[in-house]
């Protein structure tokens, strides 16, 4: 007997001749998150999680594994009468029933030579479990609580799924460069391309001393929950100071953020052809701020080599909020540490830049060589996931 | 470390003598002095000489020190024992957060407290401080040495005005900051409490004492085992404690304070020639407590030139420790009634009893060349 954990995968199913290439990168995906957890198994076309030790640790990681929609817990037993119920009793028992729960008995039997039939298997189960746990009352077509048993070459148990994140595996989607701050909104955009499959890259742009070290503890730090995530890569993280001192000293107060964002997507852009990235990926959600008017979007956006992709565009700052929570970077992101576009905010910045009025101002700058230094100096931090 | 450590307000490093003697406590006479053998005897014998030396630095008697975790839980010990349920009571608003916390909580519950003003140099008010005393005063706590400014109070005026005005009046001072850095005459300076920490001054952090007049008007925060008389219970903290013995033999002698003062005096010149724009905040360097200099560098947030000068191994602070994560202005500051401007721009130079005149020379050459930098990239902000 052993406990293991059923693994279910969606949208994969619909992927055609894809599909290996999709199995293989959540297998990747999920032996690199759940390094030493335990292993991964393949058989009759169903993936299962052995865990080395608590099955309920590795259950709340694998929830994290995107492409995957369900995770159950499951059990393996001899071809047994006696072990195949009293896997079952177990199991039901570790359930937190409420006073009322309705199930049912579901059984697939694959290995025809055991000696009870599908049906039988169902109703001899559903009578042991009706007798050993009052609470429980049969509904086949609605039940909260669903027992499935395989008969193949051992019995598997499962109970109940636990909702997987969905999505598709991390990997699948190509690479994309990240744009990420320490705030609210840039890591969760980088969340929802992973979840799309997006390979992704955090980019952070630090400006020491105008930026604080702590700041980019923190930003290290939400990089750690996206790596939770299937993200896989360090952190990227380039030295703005001597771009923004440049710009601080030349350009209009009102104007600095937005050709302060106009040189990051330059930066990404850079970045993106040296790491054969095929996007850029921001957290601008529309009309937030000065910098997110469509006329902002517009001045950046024209700059780019490579689609932006801006998950957040059409969101509320409260579902962000909320996704942030959901996602466990909220907490990190607004601890007080400003990043390098807030010590010198502006207060009154344009709203609606014009192209023609941004060109112009920057015809008065040579950064071309700073650019390339920042990106020729571009430091990659790995961070230490505190696995507990 | 590298670099020149400008913050010596904040904490400062342990003496080699201090280390040793912690180390020694941890391991070697490790014994829980309430035990009945000889390690236990042993550790209580080392407590009982810290408690002398430690008394006998202020000149106080030995009876009168209680060990306490810090200044902070010091200062919360005395205030919350001091004070009487509904009486009134008086500080200033730029008290250390350990005080000011305590009072704001004191005065939800019953207790109305009184607000002392303090001029620009943080020095108080002496006639508002007879304005709002009344004969029915019952406390009376303020800082002698200001952490972020470096005013050093006239306390002999202070209590002399107080216990004229109130003759009940219980007084306590928190003298974190004055401890190794003035000469502090327990009889001279009348009053009923005062507050001093370790670490502040090369002993180990997690060890201050409560000094006090007479230990029966002292009402534990912590109940169990009654060590120190009752007043102070859990395990001691031998290490501390006996590190904290060791420190008070180690303060500086007149004359090393006299050379901080001239050397303080010297980097705030040479800084002063270097600068255009510079302000002084609190007193004139040779008023104030030697170790401490506060100045602002209008037009450059402070938090961005402490970072800066870190860069450039200079390491010193924005507002006290205890709030510059915060990044508000010091209410401090506020309090001084300075322009925001300045409030926002003031950094705090706290100089180690070592340092030479050199170090502070190159500490100086440091400072002003990146201030120079930094107010040609912010010109136009």
């Amino acid at each position: 007997m052993s406990d293991l954990i059923l693994l279910r995968y969606g949208e994969l199913g619909l992927k055609g001749h894809n599909r290996s290439f999709f199995i293989k990168k959540l297998r990747q995906n999920i032996n690199r998150i759940l390094q030493g957890e335990g292993n991964l198994t393949q058989a009759h076309g169903r993936l299962f999680f052995h865990p080395a030790q608590s099955p309920d640790r590795a259950i709340a990681r694998l929830q994290q594994v995107f492409g995957l929609v369900g995770v159950a817990p499951a059990r393996e037993v001899e071809l047994d009468w006696e072990e195949i119920s009293g896997a079952a009793e177990e199991m039901v028992g570790k359930k937190d029933l409420p006073e009322k729960t309705t199930f049912k008995v579901e059984t697939k039997r694959a290995n025809k030579s055991f000696y009870l039939n599908s049906m039988e298997i169902s109703r001899n189960l559903g009578a042991h479990l009706l007798q050993k746990f009052p609470q429980l009352q049969v509904d086949v077509h609605q039940p909260q609580l669903k027992v499935q048993v395989e008969i193949r070459k051992k019995a598997f148990i499962y109970l109940n799924d636990y909702p997987g994140p969905g999505g598709l595996p991390v990997g699948t989607g190509g690479r994309g460069i990240l744009l990420v701050s320490g705030g609210i909104d840039s890591p969760v955009a980088g969340w929802m391309m992973l979840k799309r499959g997006i390979d992704v890259i955090p980019l952070h742009f630090s400006s020491p001393p105008y930026t604080n070290e702590r700041s980019l503890e923190k930003v290290k730090d939400l990089v750690g929950v996206l790596q939770g995530w299937g993200l896989k890569y360090p952190l990227y993280n380039i030295n703005f100071t001597p771009i923004q001192e440049e710009l601080i000293q030349k350009v209009p107060g009102d104007f600095l953020t937005i050709l302060m964002r106009r040189m990051m997507i330059r930066l990404g852009n850079m970045v993106a052809a040296r790491e054969r990235g095929k996007c850029l990926i921001t957290g601008e959600s529309l009309g937030q701020v000065a910098s997110q008017t469509i006329e902002s979007l517009h001045s950046t956006g024209v700059l780019a080599n490579s689609p932006v992709l801006k998950p957040l565009i059409g969101l509320d700052k409260q579902d962000i909020i909320k996704m942030a929570q959901d996602i466990g970077t909220y907490d990190i992101s607004i601890q007080p540490h400003e990043d390098c576009c807030q010590v010198f905010v502006p207060s009154h910045p344009v709203t609606r830049p014009r192209l023609k009025d941004i060109e112009e101002i920057e015809k008065g700058l040579d950064l071309e060589e700073k650019l390339k230094k920042a990106v020729a100096d571009l430091e990659k931090i790995s961070i230490e996931v505190d696995s507990s | 470390m590298e670099g020149i450590y400008m913050d010596a307000a904040a904490t400062t490093p342990a003496r080699p003598e201090v280390i040793e003697a912690v180390r020694k406590m941890l391991g070697q006479d490790f014994g829980n002095p309430s035990s009945l053998h000889a390690p236990g005897v042993n550790a209580e014998k080392e407590i009982k000489k810290a408690r002398r030396r430690v008394a006998e630095s202020i000149g106080a008697g030995p009876g009168q020190v209680i060990f306490t975790s810090g200044g902070t839980e010091a200062n919360n010990l005395a205030i919350r024992s001091l004070i009487r349920p509904g009486g009134h009571c008086i500080s200033t608003p730029i008290e250390h957060p350990s005080v000011q916390e305590t009072f704001r909580f004191l005065a939800r519950q019953d207790c109305v407290v009184d607000y002392c003003r303090v001029d620009r140099e943080g020095n108080i008010d002496i006639q508002h401080l007879e304005q709002i005393l009344h004969p029915a005063s019952c406390f009376l706590s303020l800082a002698l040495v200001n952490n972020e400014i470096g005013t050093v109070q006239d306390l002999e005026e202070i209590v002399r005005v107080a216990r004229k005005k109130a003759p009940r009046i219980l007084i306590h001072t928190d003298a974190v900051q004055a401890w190794g850095k003035l000469q502090l005459d327990w009889d001279r300076m009348g009053v009923d409490a005062l507050t001093i920490s370790a670490h502040k001054t090369g002993g180990p952090k997690g060890a201050g004492a409560l000094v006090v007049c007479r230990p029966e008007l002292i009402k534990p925060l912590l109940w169990g085992g009654e060590q120190e008389e009752g007043l102070r219970s859990g395990t001691e903290n031998t290490p501390g404690i006996v590190g904290m013995g060791v420190a008070a033999t180690l303060l500086p002698e007149e004359k090393k304070i006299r050379a901080m003062t001239r050397i303080k005096q010297e980097f705030f010149q040479q800084i002063r020639e270097g600068i255009t724009g510079v302000e002084l905040i609190g007193p004139s360097p040779e008023k104030s407590v030697p170790h401490i200099l506060n100045l602002s560098f209008p037009g450059l947030p402070a938090q961005v030139l402490v970072q800066a000068l870190s860069r450039e191994g200079i390491y010193a602070s924005s507002g006290s420790a205890c709030s510059s994560h915060r990044h508000q202005i010091s209410y401090v500051l506020q309090a001084l009634g300075l322009e925001k401007e300045v409030a926002s721009s003031a950094i705090r130079f706290s100089f180690l009893d070592d340092i030479s005149s050199s170090q502070a020379a190159v500490a100086a050459d440091k400072v002003i060349q990146v201030v120079n930098q930094m107010k040609k990239v912010m010109r136009n902000v």
